[in-house]
């Protein structure tokens, strides 16, 4: 009878305006079955700092950020404040 | 008929129509009955629902009926989603397969968040003492609570904002969540609240004038801490 523990970024998303979500599933199993799982999630904003971020979440970042989206985003933004 | 193996008759047309007839020993006399009149024993207690167990009947246990109503005594997973194994419930999938009728509820799903507390200007770094943050999704509309403690902050900008949110607002949907700060710098008669941005995932510090006026964004501040708690609509 093992207990392990996982911890797996199991879904990342990009909505439209660029802001990337991400969830961090961890999960308690015994033998292979699953006895609990909690979730943590977290936003990022386009352009925001990544110190810290998990790596494949930066690289999405890297990808979705492209110069036009992170001016849309500050646009949209600036109008709103 | 007599001397023939049953074996070596011809086969039958399958499916049976239930008006087919086949013989049979009851108290010792040779009798035919159709075949509509043949049962066969569910499996289980009387209440359970029955299933194909490999080909047999089978009884679910966590699953009975009056006839009418149905109970389920653990879990019900939907969207192909594995049950838990824990407590009794419905179990959604762990991605949404999101409905656009109005009366499915299509999500749920509950965890923590981090807030962090950054300026408009410059988002800067602070130093936290406390930061945690609760949600609860029910299908489009997003539960919110927590407490954050930061000092040594380096960010600045005439607005605060509280970042990190589970789940982008609706683009179409400020919401206004109540929170309770303390030694946050704000303007004189002015009271401190928060409102979740339409299309962001980030809440606005906003300072609400005592008797009349416009609201404001509150300043950046480099230190304070507030509770929070509130509902947003993705």
């Amino acid at each position: 009878m093992a207990i392990t523990k996982e911890t797996a970024i199991d879904q990342i998303t990009v909505t439209e305006n660029g802001i990337i979500l991400y969830r961090e599933a961890t999960r308690i199993m015994e033998d292979g079955t699953e006895l609990t799982k909690t979730y943590h999630r977290s936003s990022l904003t386009p352009a925001q700092d990544l110190t810290g971020v998990p790596e494949k979440v930066v690289a999405i970042c890297n990808t979705a950020w492209t110069a036009d989206v992170v001016a849309a985003y500050q646009a949209a933004e600036a109008a709103k404040a | 008929m007599s001397n023939v193996k049953i074996s070596a008759l011809p086969a039958a047309t399958t499916p049976l129509t239930g008006t087919e007839l086949v013989p049979l020993v009851q108290s010792g006399v040779t009798s035919q009955v159709a075949v509509s009149n043949i049962k066969t024993a569910p499996a289980g207690s009387t209440t359970q629902v029955q299933y194909n167990n490999a080909g047999a009947f089978g009884g679910i246990s966590g699953v009975t009926t009056d006839g009418t109503r149905m109970t389920a005594s653990t879990t019900i997973g939907v969207g192909n989603a594995t049950p838990s194994t824990s407590g009794a419930g419905i179990t959604f999938p762990a991605t949404q397969s999101a409905s656009t009728d109005v009366n499915t509820l299509d999500d749920y799903e509950e965890g923590t968040w981090t807030p962090t507390i950054i300026g408009t200007t410059t988002a800067g770094t602070a130093t936290y003492a406390f930061q945690l943050g609760y949600y609860t999704k029910v299908g489009r509309m997003v539960q919110i609570t927590g407490y954050v403690e930061w000092s040594a902050g380096s960010g600045s900008g005439a607005g605060m904002r509280m970042n990190g949110l589970p789940f982008t607002a609706n683009a179409n949907a400020d919401s206004p969540i109540s929170c309770q700060p303390s030694n946050i710098t704000a303007s004189a008669l002015t009271i401190v609240n928060m409102n979740v941005r339409g299309g962001a995932a980030q809440c606005s510090f906003l300072e609400q004038p005592v008797g009349t006026g416009a609201m404001g964004n509150c300043a950046y501040d480099v230190a304070g801490s507030t509770y929070f708690a509130g509902t947003y609509w993705v």
